[in-house]
């Protein structure tokens, strides 16, 4: 019996991950708010259902008490989730749901493995073996309330671009912080604790700098900015290095690398930064022994099999184990990789739930990236787009870094993937980074609404030129590369009026004719106050049109 | 879905007029164009998202093939402790081979994965064992026996009857009937050394036997293991001699000498002459002899001989002559590399490199070439080793990768893997292998020299009179020590006497005796009894 429950509970899984990273994608495709709510309300029942399926096989397995305490434990993760995605949906109307969905459902795979690790030992112990369950999931918890309540706050970010240097100082005094006071864990010094609390400052230091780099970089890229954001930069990566974070200070140099190259637009800062991150790659590794370390682990693990290559070794042995399908929950032995439930929490899930799920994992994880990248590109503030942009690129960078150095892609730096991976810090500074997300999206869509909203009331009476221009109304152009959650406000050229009366939906390929001079009287009625900054007029910049009002 | 529509009116920008003054366009009326946030983002966020999208799908990709690739070296690997994760739940599956059309069971676990070893010593080395670290077939093939894959269907059965699920059976290539022949003409005379019998056409490997052999029933058991282990026999009966056991060639390296020489001189097997006067032979002040009859203490006398005969005479003089001034000492080491000597087999299962004195570094003295001429010296060969070069002859210079795994089946019978032959390499060209066929046939008859008209009785011809079969074969003393003891050898192989004397081979045969003698006295025996039964039943 328990081979018919493991089995078929391993199929269930990946069948439902298959379906939900399917919608997940689907989203892109498909247009029309209804068929975004239908596929919404499905991937809430699939989360629902795949925590039930999962969590039931553990608890066949375990039985007793402690079966009982995981299937509660289970029930309140799913209450707590559903209540949640209806909550945020009220009390945040225009949330870009499919990304949340996403997040809760990366959050459910690491709450189903966690469990899974805490409550069956390898040799066949079942029981309550330690309460990392629930601390994860009192951790998401509150990250997902912080998540809630961030864009309650959002009329303060327009500020926060002009705070950049003092973010900038702040995250490196942070970090000091760190390299001074901190603990050793796993040989890297990162942590300090605070009132029985771990703390992994640099996991929110990461917000703060995007931040800086946002603000830094959102006005027009000149010398003296690219300088002085050059210099911020480097001292968080130079601090991390010192404080042998090599994970975190990859991706500080990556985001800073790819914000700069976003935002001046040049290639030649690209291949300039690419450059100059190989000669300190190179640097470092002739510097530091524990780089070389890891460059000789990564290259044959099984050579030092007792002592560094161990953790490296046991992860492929688990991965390898599970094939396509998995060995099934319970029926592995993740365990036996040290440190699995935070930094090697793939190799855990590949080796119980098979390769597919894995690749579906993975596949939701670049779902959740190009969604944010994808907001990025509707953006005219610059501010927004530099923010989401270097947010989504800290996000997959790190998922990179984590799943490679697991799967002996790249050497391996010790950091988590984020959402699934235990561990407070990690989960709480990734929910309150994709808080900000939405918040700027809600931001983004509450302006548009209110753009449109009042160009009505100015033109209330004039009419739409749908007749006129031959396209059939519902039929509107939307952007080229690919739509984020709901239905993107495309603001055409503010000259023209076409906006449908819902005010979401623009009515598209308007007539060139009707009148290129009429915005300017538009705009005679804001007064610079009242016109938020980054006013999102098709991204044409303020100083082009507000000089003069 | 993803096709390209066009951009919106004032999606890349639009005019405004120019309050600055800056880029005025007289024109353009005094406006200017300026580009829209959206716009000029979208190539960086469309890059971004192929980037790392690609980097994404490399990954997977390379991690995916590794671990299906690799799963079996992981699984096998010692910390990799999942094996025992598989037999809570599995039992280990049966090891089988043939005999005369009928399946045995040569390793067969209980539903408490307690394992039994039916024909116990016989097969002792080849099959090994799984506890203790296992052995043999057993270790080699744990992956295969500890995972089942009977359908869900007989898994639900096992588990209402609460037995553990049967794993794969794995089928040798084995054969019960000829191993049991080899087993005991070796140890009829109490004989301790290796057998191994191999059909040349395939590789397939019929018999592997080493003595003195132990209980694979007890291995298990801590007293037993213990002393196996610590060698307190002093006889070594864990390893296995055939794959693992390195000895001095003797005689039986007169092959890869006649081989080079061939190759360097097809013309040799007419024209080689040479006279064998006193039994001695000299070069640069270094002397090498020829067999010393044990009671009369009188070297050998052969006299004039041609390549064959001297072959067939094993004659130490002729072939010290031929290393030592007729062959090209580059050229030998390409072919003794070639012939894989100090290089890696064809063969999965655990097994020692042969070593050659010759591909040691530095400059070889007169006194070693003549060793290795006739292989003393520091030149080892394991029997596996002798048998592929005897395999490659035999099948006209290919040599085919010897193995014991003929095929893979679930417990249902079903067929998961068949293993085929599979050519290793080339370690000669055919018209190589057929003159060395001819010299090795030479071994095993009595002729009439041309040159001397005595007859020239070949070191093995005890084969000489056998009808069910051509013998084909060289035979081999080595010495080892400082007393007069030396192992015996005996390689060679068989073709049907249904067939005509040049027709394929079918059995490939090597016998070594440790501390036994004089090759033809007591190797030569022990192959031609189990030849013999093989044929004559």
């Amino acid at each position: 019996m328990n081979a018919y429950v493991v089995s078929l509970s391993k199929y269930v899984n990946t069948g439902l991950l298959v379906c939900f990273t399917l919608l997940a994608y689907a989203g892109f495709a498909v247009r029309g708010n209804l068929a975004r709510r239908v596929i919404e309300i499905v991937q809430r029942l699939i989360l629902a259902a795949f925590l039930v399926n999962a969590n039931f096989a553990i608890a066949w397995i375990v039985k007793g008490s402690a079966g009982r305490k995981l299937l509660l434990l289970c029930a309140m993760e799913i209450l707590f989730l559903l209540s949640f995605m209806v909550l945020y949906r009220i009390v945040h109307e225009m949330a870009n749901m499919l990304l949340f969905n996403n997040i809760c459902m990366l959050l459910s795979i690491g709450f189903v493995m966690i469990s899974r690790i805490a409550f069956y030992g390898d040799s066949g112990s079942t029981g309550y073996r330690s309460n990392e369950p629930i601390k994860q999931f009192v951790m998401a918890s509150a990250g997902l309330m912080i998540m809630l309540i961030i864009p309650l706050f959002r009329r303060f970010f327009d500020a926060m671009r002009h705070l950049g240097i003092i973010f900038g100082i702040a995250g490196i005094i942070a970090l000091d912080a760190v390299l001074l006071l901190s603990s050793e864990t796993n040989g890297a010094m990162i942590t300090y604790t605070l009132a029985r609390f771990t703390f992994q400052p640099s996991e929110f230091v990461k917000i703060l700098y995007i931040l800086m780099l946002a603000g830094l970089l959102s006005a027009e890229v000149t010398f003296e900015r690219g300088i002085l954001a050059t210099i911020l930069a480097a001292v968080h990566v130079g601090i991390l290095v010192l404080s042998t974070d090599l994970g975190s200070a990859l991706i500080f140099f990556a985001v800073y690398l790819m914000m700069l190259f976003m935002a001046s637009g040049r290639w030649s800062v690209l291949a300039g930064g690419a450059g100059l991150g190989a000669v300190s790659a190179i640097v470092l590794y002739t510097q530091f022994q524990h780089v070389q370390d890891r460059v000789l682990i990564w290259k044959d693990p099984f050579s030092d099999i007792d002592g560094r290559g161990f953790q490296i070794a046991q992860s492929l042995f688990a991965i390898s184990y599970g094939g396509p399908w998995g060995a099934g929950l319970t029926q592995g032995m993740p365990t036996k990789i040290p440190y699995v439930e935070s930094d090697f929490i793939f190799a855990a899930i590949t080796e119980e739930m098979g390769l597919v799920f894995g690749i579906c994992l993975l596949l939701l994880c670049v779902n959740c990236f190009l969604r944010i990248l994808a907001l990025s590109a509707s953006y005219s503030n610059r501010f927004f787009q530099l923010f989401t942009y270097g947010a989504a690129v800290c996000y997959i960078f790190q998922t990179f870094l984590t799943v490679g150095g697991e799967t002996k892609f790249i050497p391996l730096t010790g950091v988590t993937l984020p959402l699934v991976s235990y561990g407070g810090s990690s989960i709480l500074s990734t929910l309150i980074m994709f808080g900000m997300i939405e918040m700027i999206f809600i931001l983004h869509e509450e302006r548009t609404a209110h753009f449109m909203e009042r160009y009505e009331m100015e033109h209330a009476g004039e009419g739409f030129p749908e007749e006129e221009s031959g396209v059939p109304p519902g039929d509107f152009p939307e952007e080229g590369l690919m739509h984020a959650g709901r239905q993107d406000v495309i603001v055409t050229d503010p000259s023209s009026h076409g906006f449908t009366e819902e005010g979401l939906v623009p009515a598209g390929s308007l007539g060139e004719d009707s009148g290129t001079g009429n915005y300017k009287d538009y705009y005679k009625g804001f007064s610079s106050d009242e016109v938020p900054d980054g006013f999102p007029v098709n991204g044409i910049s303020e100083e082009g049109i507000f000089e003069d009002t | 879905m993803w096709r390209r529509r066009k951009d919106p009116p004032g999606e890349g920008g639009v005019r405004i007029p120019d309050t600055q003054g800056k880029k005025a366009d007289p024109e353009a009326g005094g406006e200017v164009y300026v580009e829209s946030v959206r716009h000029k983002a979208r190539l960086q966020i469309v890059f971004t998202a192929v980037l790392f999208s690609a980097l994404f799908v490399v990954m997977t990709v390379c991690f995916c093939r590794y671990a299906i690739a690799n799963r079996r070296v992981l699984f096998d690997n010692d910390y990799n402790e999942r094996d025992a994760l598989l037999e809570e739940h599995n039992r280990r599956g049966r090891i089988l081979a043939y005999e005369d059309g009928e399946l045995r069971e040569l390793a067969v676990s209980d539903n408490e994965n307690h394992r039994t070893y039916p024909y116990g010593e016989q097969f002792c080395h080849v099959v090994g064992f799984s506890a203790m670290g296992g052995s043999g077939i057993d270790e080699y093939m744990k992956y295969e026996l500890l995972h089942s894959d009977i359908p869900f269907e007989s898994k639900l059965v096992c588990d209402s009857e609460e037995e553990r699920y049967p794993g794969n059976d794995v089928y040798t290539t084995l054969d019960v009937t000829m191993q049991k022949y080899a087993y005991e003409a070796m140890t009829e005379e109490g004989h301790y050394g290796a057998v191994i019998v191999t059909e040349p056409s395939t590789g397939k490997i019929l018999a592997m036997v080493s003595t003195p052999g132990f209980e694979p029933d007890t291995v298990s058991e801590e007293w037993y293991w213990d002393y196996l282990r610590t060698n307190q026999s002093g006889n070594s009966q864990l390893v296995n001699r055939a794959t693992q056991g390195l000895y001095a060639p003797g005689s039986t390296f007169k092959i890869v000498d006649a081989i080079e020489l061939l190759q360097e001189d097809p013309s040799a097997i007419y024209s080689f002459r040479f006279d064998c006067v006193d039994g001695e032979y000299s070069y640069d002040g270094e002397n090498i002899h020829c067999f010393e009859d044990t009671r009369t203490h009188r070297y050998e006398v052969h006299g004039k001989q041609t390549l064959a005969e001297a072959f067939a005479h094993s004659c130490n003089s002729a072939f010290s002559k031929i290393v030592t001034e007729m062959l090209d000492e580059k050229r030998f080491r390409k072919t003794l590399k070639k012939l894989l000597f100090d290089s890696e087999l064809p063969y999965d299962l655990p097994y020692s490199e042969s070593h050659s004195q010759l591909l040691e570094d530095g400059e070889i003295s007169v006194h070693n070439l003549m060793q290795v001429a006739i292989g003393q010296g520091t030149t080892g060969v394991s029997p596996l080793h002798m048998n592929m070069i005897t395999m490659a002859v035999a099948n006209g210079g290919v040599l085919m990768r010897p193995y014991l795994i003929d095929r893979v089946c679930t417990a249902e019978d079903v067929l998961l893997q068949q293993y085929n032959p599979r050519q290793a390499a080339a370690l000669m060209d055919s018209d190589t292998a057929d003159m060395v066929r001819q010299l090795m046939r030479s071994v095993t008859q009595v002729t009439r020299s041309e040159l001397t008209g005595r007859d020239v009785w070949g070191t093995a011809s005890e084969f000489a009179d056998t009808r069910e079969y051509y013998a084909f074969g060289k035979t081999g003393t080595a010495e080892f020590g400082d007393d007069n003891d030396s192992h015996a050898w005996f390689t060679g192989f068989s073709v049907d006497a249904e067939n005509t004397e040049d027709g394929k081979p079918d059995l490939c045969i090597t016998v070594l005796i440790e501390n036994g003698g004089v090759g033809s006295d007591k190797a030569v025996p022990v192959a031609k009894k189990i030849l013999d039964r093989w044929y004559g039943e």
